[in-house]
């Protein structure tokens, strides 16, 4: 197992290879196509690890690790423990009403506060759930009040709830190590800032900043000091100063354009991940999938194209998908604009052909470009305008506001700081001592006579400062935004505070001398600036309470803004230089992930336990290569399976070089790499957060300025190895017989001709399916709903809202690292990803996998103790106090969507936490931080909290049925159900959403009554895309999938697969 | 009783003495005048509307109402209205009188800042009256004794098991009386025995044979065995569970005899998950005004002031800094795997509150009635008829209604509808 794989080539008979000929075959990972010798050793198994008791059974008494006396200690500890809990009374407990009871509080009734998140130059629209004053749970905002995220979330937003209860907030300000009160600091910070302004500069160094109220307050301490003593630089970890100043150029405004996916008919993405991280995920994922969905009345869909080096979901959702390497990211901007502006030819043949497409489509194309190289951004505006997209797809009437920092601030800040002219430094939303690409900013900070953090946690730059000021965090704030110009969003506190943190608001305005709270100034701000512009009653107060209420008000759109091709045809030959520098042999990119965008998401254990939908790792990250250079370079594909232990590897780029575990992603073209950046946080509390190696020092400033994510690099092999919790093989149902793939009727696609021609295409086996079913097992009867779910695969992007939704509703524990490499995760819910075709460019199906409630569902009838059974509504019930825990029912799951609790991850049993471990196997920090009385606050308190050695699995959300039914109990009414609008989007809500459902930015989720003949869920499983995993299994499956639909010309995709050899 | 007392008096005025008929006219013709049925009613009105603000002889939010009719007669005729009418025109809307400039109304209104409600639409002129005169004679017709269902709840707890003892100790007896006449019997046959020169060999005692030794042991393995499941079976549950709490709140007292709504201090059983303790802003939506029990006194109700940080002196929340929660003993506890919601079973379902936690408005001391085990829970949901024909929510089952129509089924009970599935419960 520890030599270097061996690939193993599977010979498939002239029978087998016909098979293979007529159907597509689906495989997860690369150990699985080609069947190494761990993936098959594993899939013989019943059970992934050995139990435990059968080592103390088959070993002798001498040499095992029980024996007669283990056996009399556990017998006497029983006993004793019995009669302890036996002569225990009852504990007494407490029922301590308010004093006043708020108005709008009532125990065990949730109330929601429509809010705005804003967190990491993400923004979203979002309601927060609160239980007895704890916020617990992010929602989506309905449509009407959710202008730019359209009531979608995204993993993130739906994370930050968790960071609320984090432990290592600080708890007050802080003079170094050392606690100090806030008139102390107001005091000491005071003076010196003063000092500071007299002898230089004081700058405030932030992120990019969306609320105008703390930028009017910024403005008014920077009177306070005297304009010319202070400075306000904005800096981004996540670049998108190559756009900007790009922008500025051709259209004289350093802003963003709003990008309407929907209108788009052909969509062409080079390197912009635009449906995981680029510029508004949620909003165009939301917008791309109008487009993308079909039905027998819509039988049209957009058609995207893209080109890309590393992979991304985007690319992996595309419909043709060009994988390049880095530098070929610009060059196919050069061949798109030669075709397209200069009317010239393109040096790729695909790359042409995408550009006719695009021509083909005037006015109702788009083309973006996730390059930070402001003349490939250029190219790419007079691409746009050669097109004629500005004002169709592309409109400057609200440009974005999320994104203004500038390459610049960082080296602006270092030479000011070693200059000796910038005297004093305050840093708000803002990590620079980790995300600044330009090193020695920690030591130049020194030189000042006064640094101050607002971080409140603990992260590189508080460290490196004199002074920590903590801010709320933003459940605790009120606050404003405005993401697009004229859309204002409110930020309303859901929980006072609970540490003695203040809002960095209301300390600059104490600093400037100013007294009185930062609410009052958001109020005087809206009165004189907002609602003068908005349409109201006329009130302030009214317009204000409504605002809040809504948590959103629009102003009539005013941006314009008009095309000049400035420096275009320079950019050309800039661009390609840019691109022969990088040279043709390796090249490395350096990349945003889902989960932890620049690392301010690296303190959160959701999100590091969240697979990246690309790579399905967890809590690191690696170098990503191509799968076929990988072998060929001696480095192994699967991780040794079961240990999961990847070769490192030493990557050098621009005079710097980690090393990090190399892992083949199918879709990565030879010689490129790729790195996450946001890893290896070493400021942060805990030290198991800070998995991975940081890699922004990597990034060097290229020609205009701007930081570059993609440079030259060679990669040399190490003989050391690493552990990764990869999960993309776990609770694999794609394989029935060993030795051999079997196609099992897991994903289904097709493509957009033969749907037209017929809607059953690619799903055409399902009728003989439904029609060979046979049972003998009684029909079970449904009076009442008939509780289902329908998953459009053509429009779930994989981007993992859902799976952190689910996380924070159900109480789904973390379980750390090395419990994840043990396939021992929680999820109820997990995104499959399913790869067809060449490992080269694969095509890729996302399919969530949650418990399918199977009508006759295997797991039901082997539960020696009927710990679960079948409802009269449809569910698979999971009685968890019956459960004793044989796992009977996880091992006849054909789906493999049951979890078992191998330890008590959230402290379910009041025994003391210590209980979580044996065999020197203790649970890691990051799970027994989730014991800590302040993390299990996040906890939802109508779903019981699971303890060791039960098993447990989607439950549908039971929860929120039970309390959709009674809320029209109560009102005495039928149940109201989802209604969607033509286009696919939310038109009504109804009584009863699963959190995956409202998580979700592209409602590819659906959930209803199928009872009820009028439900959007009864009309989708009448749909001829419809279709139920495995349900030739004959398990009729309550949740159906509707078939992937792509739109490209090539017809039924027949291949064999591809195998390879490692060539000498 | 009073009432009847005095007439009673009345018929023995001529045996009396000249002293006692003085006194007795004079308490005869006081009360002569008033009208029991108008009063009652006013009373019945002032309990109902003004209550929760005024006391007829004591200043509460509002100020003593004895002697209103007077002091505002005293105020004079305005506008053509005596100060009575403008008495009327101040309880219908006290806006009318302050803007009508009437000048007591504005002298009453500067000098009390609380505001009072407006009773037109719900006050009729009669009823205004009717309400004048219960507080004029508040002590006309003293109520009868109150103590007396508070005392019955009490006793009827204690004595629950008594005539079950008395049966044992009985039975006991018995046993113990036929085991002393067979051992004299037996003492006697032996003694006849001896007189009469048989010489028996010297018997087995009974409890020395083995089939009674066998049969004992027989039957307590079983006891024991018995006693152990239900033992277990009953760990963790606390029928009968009756702690002390730290203030003698009495459920007797305010749901027995004031006959307070349940839900006027637990208001959120019906709207959701929990049956609230209430907080103190509703118990001194009263106390503000009753500072005294018939109990403890002011001993307990103090206690209410002291945790909202109400001083009595003053009539204000002065001590409001210092006020600390009343940290109550609960009673009633569910497992953490199970989901119980109230208003599931008072609102969609109209169980009355007794029906699980037994009479509470006789429980001077609340203790646990119902076991609240599975088994319980279970039972009543296999018995209790859901609201199958008036909620309209379970018209989409139409199976069952057709069921129904059919006479396949002659009721629908919650488990019809699936109500004894684990996850209607536990999840």
């Amino acid at each position: 197992m520890s030599e270097v794989p061996l690939l193993i080539s599977i010979h498939l008979s002239n029978n087998d290879q016909h098979k293979a000929m007529a159907e597509k075959i689906y495989w997860k990972g690369i150990e699985e196509k080609e069947q190494s010798e761990g993936f098959r050793q594993l899939a013989e198994k019943e059970f992934r690890d050995e139990l435990p008791v059968l080592s103390s059974i088959t070993e002798p008494i001498s040499t095992g690790n029980s024996n007669r006396r283990d056996f009399l200690k556990m017998l006497g500890f029983s006993v004793t423990a019995a009669a302890i809990a036996a002569s225990c009374e009852m504990p007494v407990r407490k029922s301590i009403p308010y004093i006043w009871r708020p108005e709008e509080i009532a125990p065990g009734i949730a109330n929601f506060y429509a809010t705005t998140f804003y967190e990491g130059g993400d923004y979203c629209a979002v309601l927060v759930k609160t239980r007895e004053g704890r916020p617990i749970k992010v929602e989506g905002r309905n449509l009407k009040n959710a202008r730019v995220t359209k009531g979608g979330t995204n993993a993130r937003a739906q994370a930050s709830v968790l960071s609320l209860y984090d432990g290592a907030r600080f708890k007050g300000p802080k003079r170094g190590k050392e606690n100090v009160s806030w008139d102390t600091a107001d005091k000491e910070i005071g003076d010196k800032l003063k000092a500071a302004a007299a002898a230089g500069k004081v700058v405030l160094f932030s992120s990019t900043i969306i609320s105008p109220s703390t930028k009017a307050v910024i403005e008014e301490y920077g009177k306070s000091i005297g304009e010319s003593k202070f400075e306000h630089l904005v800096y981004d970890g996540i670049s998108y100063s190559g756009i900007l100043d790009a922008n500025e150029k051709s259209f004289g405004k350093r802003l963003i354009p709003s990008y309407n996916f929907a209108k788009a008919k052909v969509i062409v993405g080079v390197g912009a991940d635009f449906l995981g991280t680029w510029l508004s995920p949620v909003e165009f994922s939301a917008d791309y999938a109008i487009n993308r969905r079909v039905s027998d009345d819509k039988k049209d869909m957009s058609r995207h194209i893209h080109i890309e080096s590393v992979p991304t979901i985007t690319g992996y959702k595309s419909d043709t998908r060009i994988a390049v390497k880095p530098s070929d990211e610009l060059n196919a901007i050069v061949d798109l604009y030669n075709v397209i502006v200069a009317g010239g030819s393109a040096k790729n043949d695909k790359v042409g052909k995408a550009a006719k497409e695009l021509l083909a489509a005037k006015g109702e194309s788009l083309v973006v470009s996730g390059s930070n190289d402001t003349n490939a951004q250029l190219l790419v505006n007079a691409i746009n305008n050669a097109l004629g997209n500005y004002g169709t797809t592309i409109t400057w009437d609200r440009p974005y506001n999320t994104k203004q920092g500038s390459d610049k601030a960082i080296t602006s800040l270092i030479e000011g700081l070693n200059a000796g002219t910038t005297k004093a430094v305050l840093f708000y939303e803002s990590n620079p001592v980790y995300t600044s690409p330009v090193k020695g900013l920690a030591e130049a900070l020194k030189k000042a006579d006064v640094t101050v953090s607002f971080a409140n946690r603990q992260d590189e730059t508080s460290l490196a400062t004199t002074y920590v000021t903590p801010d709320n965090h933003w459940l605790e704030s009120w606050n404003d935004a405005e993401p697009k110009a004229g859309i204002f969003n409110t930020t309303q506190p859901t929980i006072t505070k609970l540490f003695d943190t203040r809002p960095f608001q209301e300390t600059l305005l104490k600093w400037a001398g100013k007294e009185g709270s930062y609410y009052d100034f958001i109020q005087k701000y809206w009165e004189s600036n907002i609602a003068t512009k908005a349409e109201h009653g006329g009130l302030f107060w009214s317009f204000w309470d409504l605002a809040v209420a809504d948590g959103e008000v629009e102003i009539p759109a005013t941006g314009v803004a008009s095309y000049k091709a400035e420096g275009a045809s320079d950019a050309v030959s800039a661009v390609s230089a840019t691109a022969s520098s990088l040279g043709s042999d390796f090249q490395v990119k350096f990349y945003e992930s889902i989960a932890i965008g620049d690392g301010y998401w690296a303190d959160n254990p959701w999100l590091q336990e969240l697979p990246d939908p690309v790579s399905k790792i967890t809590w690191d990250n690696y170098i990503i290569a191509s799968p076929k250079w990988l072998v060929k370079n001696g480095y192994n594909f699967d991780g040794d399976f079961k240990e999961k232990r990847y070769i490192v590897g030493k990557l050098t780029a621009n005079g710097q070089t980690v090393e990090l575990p190399v892992v083949g992603v199918p879709g990565t073209p030879d010689g490129t790499f790729g790195i996450a950046v946001g890893y290896g946080r070493e400021g942060i509390a805990n030290p198991e957060l800070r998995n991975g190696k940081g890699v922004f020092q990597f990034l060097a400033a290229a020609k205009d300025g701007n930081f570059s994510n993609i440079a030259k690099a060679t990669l040399d092999k190490t003989d050391k190895n690493e552990q990764l919790a990869i999960t993309q093989t776990h609770f694999n149902i794609t394989m029935k017989d060993l030795g051999g793939i079997k196609t099992r009727k897991i994903v289904k696609e097709t493509t957009l001709h033969e749907y037209k021609k017929d809607s059953n295409a690619g799903n055409e086996d399902r009728k003989e399916i439904l029609e060979n079913m046979v049972t003998l097992y009684d029909k079970h009867e449904y009076p009442g709903p008939h509780w289902t779910m329908v998953v459009d695969l053509n429009t779930c992007t994989g981007c993992g809202a859902c799976v952190v939704a689910c996380n924070a509703e159900n109480n789904v524990p973390v379980v750390g690292k090395d419990q994840v490499r043990r396939s021992r995760e929680m999820h109820w819910m997990r995104i499959d990803r399913y790869y067809t075709g060449e490992v080269d460019n694969p095509d890729v199906v996302f399919q969530p996998l949650m418990c399918q409630h199977c009508d006759n569902a295997p797991c039901e009838n082997v539960c020696p103790v009927a710990a679960t059974n079948h409802s009269s509504e449809g569910l698979n019930q999971m009685a968890y106090n019956r459960c004793i825990g044989t796992r009977y029912c996880a091992n006849n799951c054909p789906y493999k969507v049951r979890r078992f609790n191998w330890y008590d991850y959230q402290q379910a049993d009041a025994f003391d936490k210590k209980w979580g471990t044996d065999n020197n196997r203790p649970l890691s920090e990051t799970t027994l931080e989730m014991h800590e009385p302040l993390t299990r606050m996040v906890l939802n308190p109508d779903v019981t909290v699971r303890s060791r050695g039960v098993m447990e699995k989607c439950s549908f959300c039971v929860q929120r049925l039970q309390g959709g039914k009674l809320e029209a109990k109560k009102a005495n009414r039928v149940l109201t159900g989802l209604k969607l609008a033509e286009d696919g989007t939310v038109k009504e809500y109804g009584d009863i959403h699963t959190a995956c459902q409202t998580a979700c930015p592209t409602n590819a989720i659906t959930f209803g009554d199928r009872n009820n003949k009028e439900s959007e869920v009864t009309k989708m499983f009448q749909d001829e895309r419809a279709f139920g995993v495995i349900e030739e299994i004959h398990t009729m499956p309550n949740v159906l999938y509707l078939t992937q639909v792509r739109n490209r010309e090539e017809e039924k995709h027949y291949e064999v697969i591809d195998y390879y050899h490692p060539k000498a | 009783m009073i009432l009847e007392h005095h007439a009673q008096a009345s018929k023995k005025l001529s045996l009396t003495t000249l002293l006692t008929v003085f006194l007795c006219l004079g308490m005869l013709v006081a009360h002569a005048e008033i009208d029991k049925a108008k009063w009652s009613e006013g009373k019945a009105l002032f309990k109902s509307n003004c209550a929760a603000c005024h006391n007829p002889t004591a200043d509460g939010t509002g100020p003593a109402l004895k002697g209103a009719t007077a002091r505002w007669d005293g105020g004079g005729s305005y506008q053509g209205k005596t100060g009575t009418q403008w008495l009327h025109v101040w309880i219908n809307n006290w806006h009318d009188a302050v803007n009508a400039k009437y000048p007591y109304a504005v002298a009453m209104r500067s000098s009390r800042p609380a505001e009072m409600n407006v009773f037109a639409g719900v006050l009729k002129d009669a009823d205004i009256d009717n309400i004048l005169l219960y507080v004029e004679n508040s002590d006309a017709f003293a109520a009868p004794a109150a103590a007396a269902p508070a005392a019955g709840g009490g006793s009827a707890q204690s004595g629950g098991n008594a005539p079950g003892a008395s049966l044992y100790i009985f039975v006991l007896f018995l046993i113990v009386l036929v085991a002393i006449l067979i051992g004299v019997t037996n003492r006697l046959d032996q003694i006849i025995d001896e007189k009469k020169g048989i010489v028996t060999a010297p018997k087995t005692r009974f409890y020395k044979k083995p089939n009674f030794i066998v049969a004992v042991i027989l039957v307590l393995i079983v006891y024991c065995g018995y006693a152990t499941v239900d033992w277990g079976v009953h760990l963790g549950r606390q029928q009968g569970y009756q702690p002390d709490q730290p203030i003698k709140f009495s459920h007797a007292l305010h749901a027995g005899t004031h006959k307070i709504d349940c839900q006027y201090c637990h208001q959120t059983a019906y709207k959701g998950k929990n049956s609230n303790i209430p907080s103190l802003n509703t118990c001194m939506n009263c106390h503000k005004n009753v500072s005294k029990g018939p109990k403890y006194g002011t001993e307990e109700i103090a206690k209410i002031y002291a945790a909202v940080g109400w001083d009595p002196a003053t009539k204000t929340y002065a001590n409001a800094a210092s006020a600390k929660p009343v940290e109550w003993v609960r009673i009633h506890n569910l497992p953490d795997h199970v989901y119980f919601n109230h208003s599931q079973h008072v609102n969609a379902g109209k169980v009355q509150c007794q029906t699980c936690h037994g009479p509470v408005e006789t429980m001077d001391q609340v203790y646990q009635y119902s076991p609240l085990s599975m088994g319980w829970c279970i039972n009543c949901h296999r018995q209790t008829e859901v609201q199958f024909a008036s909620n309209n929510y379970y018209s989409t089952y139409e199976k069952i209604h057709q069921d129904l129509k059919n006479k396949t089924i002659d009721k629908v009970t919650v488990e019809t509808i699936g109500g004894t599935e684990c996850q209607k419960c536990h999840y």
